[in-house]
Protein backbone atom coordinates (compact mmCIF):
# COMPACT_ATOMS: atom_id res chain seq x y z
CA UNK A 1 0.00 0.00 0.00
CA UNK A 2 1.50 3.74 -0.98
CA UNK A 3 -0.12 6.46 1.20
CA UNK A 4 1.17 10.22 1.19
CA UNK A 5 -0.13 12.93 3.32
CA UNK A 6 -0.64 16.41 2.07
CA UNK A 7 -1.69 19.50 2.97
CA UNK A 8 -5.29 20.33 2.46
CA UNK A 9 -5.37 23.33 0.30
CA UNK A 10 -6.75 24.18 -3.55
CA UNK A 11 -3.72 23.86 -4.82
CA UNK A 12 -3.19 20.38 -3.50
CA UNK A 13 -6.90 18.55 -4.44
CA UNK A 14 -4.53 18.34 -7.92
CA UNK A 15 -1.87 16.89 -6.73
CA UNK A 16 -3.90 14.28 -4.54
CA UNK A 17 -5.30 13.17 -8.04
CA UNK A 18 -2.22 13.23 -9.53
CA UNK A 19 -0.36 11.07 -6.73
CA UNK A 20 -3.21 8.51 -7.23
CA UNK A 21 -3.37 8.09 -10.74
CA UNK A 22 0.80 7.31 -10.64
CA UNK A 23 -0.04 5.17 -7.80
CA UNK A 24 -2.64 3.32 -10.19
CA UNK A 25 -0.63 3.67 -13.25
CA UNK A 26 2.33 1.69 -11.59
CA UNK A 27 -0.06 -1.05 -11.02
CA UNK A 28 -0.73 -1.40 -14.51
CA UNK A 29 -4.79 -0.15 -14.04
CA UNK A 30 -6.36 0.53 -17.40
CA UNK A 31 -6.39 4.44 -18.32
CA UNK A 32 -10.43 4.39 -18.63
CA UNK A 33 -10.64 3.48 -15.39
CA UNK A 34 -7.52 5.63 -14.17
CA UNK A 35 -9.98 8.37 -15.48
CA UNK A 36 -12.56 7.14 -13.11
CA UNK A 37 -11.08 6.97 -9.90
CA UNK A 38 -9.27 10.81 -10.82
CA UNK A 39 -12.90 11.94 -10.85
CA UNK A 40 -14.25 10.18 -7.69
CA UNK A 41 -10.56 11.59 -6.22
CA UNK A 42 -11.45 14.81 -7.02
CA UNK A 43 -15.03 15.01 -5.83
CA UNK A 44 -14.06 13.47 -2.92
CA UNK A 45 -11.05 15.43 -1.51
CA UNK A 46 -12.89 18.62 -2.55
CA UNK A 47 -15.69 17.75 0.00
CA UNK A 48 -12.59 17.35 2.15
CA UNK A 49 -11.63 20.67 1.74
CA UNK A 50 -14.66 22.62 1.85
CA UNK A 51 -17.40 20.96 4.22
CA UNK A 52 -14.64 18.90 6.23
CA UNK A 53 -11.83 21.59 6.61
CA UNK A 54 -14.29 24.64 5.60
CA UNK A 55 -11.74 25.71 2.95
CA UNK A 56 -9.52 26.44 6.25
CA UNK A 57 -6.04 25.98 5.00
CA UNK A 58 -4.09 26.04 7.92
CA UNK A 59 -0.94 23.96 7.94
CA UNK A 60 -2.36 21.21 10.50
CA UNK A 61 -5.48 20.78 8.11
CA UNK A 62 -4.01 17.14 6.55
CA UNK A 63 -5.84 14.77 3.88
CA UNK A 64 -4.16 11.27 3.95
CA UNK A 65 -4.57 8.92 1.00
CA UNK A 66 -3.44 5.90 0.53
CA UNK A 67 -3.82 3.43 -2.44
CA UNK A 68 -3.66 -0.63 -2.73
CA UNK A 69 -4.36 -2.75 -5.49
CA UNK A 70 -4.54 -6.17 -5.35
CA UNK A 71 -6.15 -9.03 -7.66
CA UNK A 72 -7.76 -6.28 -9.86
CA UNK A 73 -9.53 -4.72 -7.67
CA UNK A 74 -8.27 -0.79 -6.16
CA UNK A 75 -8.89 0.29 -2.64
CA UNK A 76 -8.30 3.99 -1.48
CA UNK A 77 -8.62 5.41 1.94
CA UNK A 78 -9.00 8.99 2.36
CA UNK A 79 -8.45 10.46 5.96
CA UNK A 80 -9.02 13.98 7.20
CA UNK A 81 -9.65 15.29 10.13
CA UNK A 82 -12.29 17.82 9.70
CA UNK A 83 -15.92 18.03 10.72
CA UNK A 84 -17.14 14.55 11.00
CA UNK A 85 -18.98 13.58 7.94
CA UNK A 86 -23.03 12.96 8.98
CA UNK A 87 -23.55 9.70 6.34
CA UNK A 88 -27.19 11.05 6.59
CA UNK A 89 -26.52 13.66 4.97
CA UNK A 90 -24.51 12.23 1.91
CA UNK A 91 -27.47 11.53 -0.68
CA UNK A 92 -27.28 11.84 -4.43
CA UNK A 93 -29.53 14.07 -6.17
CA UNK A 94 -32.15 13.68 -8.66
CA UNK A 95 -30.54 14.48 -12.12
CA UNK A 96 -33.81 15.48 -13.61
CA UNK A 97 -33.56 18.58 -12.00
CA UNK A 98 -30.93 20.36 -13.47
CA UNK A 99 -28.95 22.73 -11.24
CA UNK A 100 -25.57 23.59 -10.42
CA UNK A 101 -24.23 21.81 -7.48
CA UNK A 102 -24.32 18.17 -5.60
CA UNK A 103 -23.49 16.01 -8.07
CA UNK A 104 -20.33 15.35 -7.00
CA UNK A 105 -21.77 12.70 -4.30
CA UNK A 106 -23.86 11.21 -7.41
CA UNK A 107 -20.35 10.64 -9.31
CA UNK A 108 -18.54 8.91 -6.63
CA UNK A 109 -21.74 6.36 -6.14
CA UNK A 110 -21.71 5.79 -10.14
CA UNK A 111 -17.82 5.28 -10.21
CA UNK A 112 -16.85 3.28 -7.37
CA UNK A 113 -18.26 -0.44 -6.41
CA UNK A 114 -18.37 1.06 -2.44
CA UNK A 115 -17.75 3.73 -0.29
CA UNK A 116 -18.49 4.20 3.20
CA UNK A 117 -17.32 6.03 5.63
CA UNK A 118 -15.38 3.58 8.79
CA UNK A 119 -16.44 3.13 11.99
CA UNK A 120 -13.37 1.75 13.40
CA UNK A 121 -11.90 4.43 16.04
CA UNK A 122 -8.53 6.02 14.40
CA UNK A 123 -6.49 8.56 15.17
CA UNK A 124 -8.00 10.31 12.13
CA UNK A 125 -11.98 11.73 12.63
CA UNK A 126 -12.97 10.57 8.70
CA UNK A 127 -12.19 7.63 7.44
CA UNK A 128 -13.66 7.14 3.60
CA UNK A 129 -13.00 3.93 2.09
CA UNK A 130 -13.16 3.07 -1.53
CA UNK A 131 -13.54 0.29 -3.48
CA UNK A 132 -13.22 -0.45 -7.29
CA UNK A 133 -13.26 -3.67 -9.48
CA UNK A 134 -11.50 -3.79 -12.99
CA UNK A 135 -10.47 -6.16 -15.42
CA UNK A 136 -6.90 -6.16 -16.86
CA UNK B 1 -5.96 33.73 -14.66
CA UNK B 2 -8.21 33.66 -17.42
CA UNK B 3 -8.52 31.71 -20.61
CA UNK B 4 -7.75 32.98 -24.23
CA UNK B 5 -10.54 34.57 -26.21
CA UNK B 6 -10.87 35.29 -30.08
CA UNK B 7 -13.84 35.98 -31.93
CA UNK B 8 -15.68 34.28 -34.89
CA UNK B 9 -19.15 35.05 -37.38
CA UNK B 10 -20.12 37.08 -33.84
CA UNK B 11 -19.48 34.62 -31.47
CA UNK B 12 -16.93 34.96 -28.60
CA UNK B 13 -15.11 31.71 -27.92
CA UNK B 14 -13.81 31.00 -24.89
CA UNK B 15 -10.85 28.38 -24.94
CA UNK B 16 -10.81 26.17 -21.87
CA UNK B 17 -8.02 24.31 -21.19
CA UNK B 18 -6.17 21.97 -18.88
CA UNK B 19 -7.97 21.21 -15.62
CA UNK B 20 -11.51 22.43 -14.17
CA UNK B 21 -11.75 22.30 -10.83
CA UNK B 22 -12.62 23.73 -7.98
CA UNK B 23 -9.22 25.71 -8.03
CA UNK B 24 -10.42 27.54 -10.87
CA UNK B 25 -14.36 26.81 -11.67
CA UNK B 26 -15.09 30.12 -10.28
CA UNK B 27 -12.29 32.36 -12.63
CA UNK B 28 -14.30 30.02 -15.87
CA UNK B 29 -17.92 31.29 -14.46
CA UNK B 30 -16.79 34.48 -13.94
CA UNK B 31 -15.05 34.66 -17.53
CA UNK B 32 -18.13 33.66 -19.11
CA UNK B 33 -20.46 35.71 -17.08
CA UNK B 34 -18.42 38.74 -18.37
CA UNK B 35 -18.32 37.37 -22.17
CA UNK B 36 -22.31 37.30 -21.98
CA UNK B 37 -22.92 40.67 -20.60
CA UNK B 38 -20.79 41.69 -23.78
CA UNK B 39 -21.83 39.76 -26.47
CA UNK B 40 -24.78 38.03 -28.16
CA UNK B 41 -23.23 34.25 -28.46
CA UNK B 42 -20.56 32.72 -26.42
CA UNK B 43 -18.84 29.24 -27.32
CA UNK B 44 -16.57 27.53 -25.18
CA UNK B 45 -14.20 25.42 -26.91
CA UNK B 46 -13.52 22.39 -24.16
CA UNK B 47 -11.38 20.34 -26.58
CA UNK B 48 -8.23 20.97 -24.86
CA UNK B 49 -9.69 19.90 -20.86
CA UNK B 50 -8.02 17.06 -19.34
CA UNK B 51 -10.16 16.77 -16.58
CA UNK B 52 -13.24 18.77 -15.38
CA UNK B 53 -15.05 17.93 -11.61
CA UNK B 54 -18.89 18.71 -10.44
CA UNK B 55 -17.46 22.15 -10.12
CA UNK B 56 -16.76 22.62 -13.12
CA UNK B 57 -20.08 21.70 -14.35
CA UNK B 58 -21.75 23.76 -11.83
CA UNK B 59 -20.07 26.87 -13.85
CA UNK B 60 -21.32 25.21 -16.90
CA UNK B 61 -24.90 24.95 -15.67
CA UNK B 62 -25.01 28.61 -14.26
CA UNK B 63 -23.35 30.22 -17.47
CA UNK B 64 -26.00 28.43 -20.14
CA UNK B 65 -29.07 29.57 -17.50
CA UNK B 66 -27.20 33.38 -17.31
CA UNK B 67 -27.29 32.87 -20.98
CA UNK B 68 -31.37 31.86 -21.15
CA UNK B 69 -32.16 34.42 -19.00
CA UNK B 70 -30.23 37.45 -21.13
CA UNK B 71 -31.27 35.86 -24.56
CA UNK B 72 -28.01 34.82 -25.68
CA UNK B 73 -26.87 31.30 -27.18
CA UNK B 74 -24.15 29.68 -25.24
CA UNK B 75 -22.60 26.99 -26.88
CA UNK B 76 -19.65 23.69 -25.99
CA UNK B 77 -17.54 23.04 -28.74
CA UNK B 78 -15.56 20.24 -29.81
CA UNK B 79 -15.34 18.90 -25.74
CA UNK B 80 -12.83 16.34 -24.82
CA UNK B 81 -13.37 12.95 -23.91
CA UNK B 82 -13.31 13.63 -20.26
CA UNK B 83 -15.93 16.70 -20.94
CA UNK B 84 -18.02 14.65 -22.33
CA UNK B 85 -18.00 12.04 -20.35
CA UNK B 86 -19.05 13.89 -17.12
CA UNK B 87 -21.62 15.92 -18.99
CA UNK B 88 -23.01 12.08 -19.84
CA UNK B 89 -22.43 10.59 -16.69
CA UNK B 90 -24.57 13.65 -15.31
CA UNK B 91 -26.81 13.67 -17.86
CA UNK B 92 -26.30 16.86 -19.47
CA UNK B 93 -25.13 15.57 -22.63
CA UNK B 94 -28.77 16.96 -24.37
CA UNK B 95 -29.07 19.94 -21.68
CA UNK B 96 -26.17 22.18 -23.30
CA UNK B 97 -25.92 22.56 -27.20
CA UNK B 98 -22.80 20.85 -28.07
CA UNK B 99 -21.27 21.05 -31.51
CA UNK B 100 -18.42 18.28 -32.09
Amino acid sequence: MSSKEFHSTIKNLKHIRQFVEQELLKNSVPQNIINEIKIVIGEATANIYKYGYLKDEDVKNKILAKVLVVNDEIEIHLFDNGVKVDKSMVKPRDLSDVKPGKIGSYFIGKLVDYFDWSDKKSDWVNHLILKKKFKS
Amino acid sequence: MSYPENTENDTLIISVNGDVDLENSDNLREQVSKALDANTAVSLNMSEVSYIDSSGVAALIESKQKAEEGGKDFKIIKPSESVTSVLQMAKLDTFFIIEN
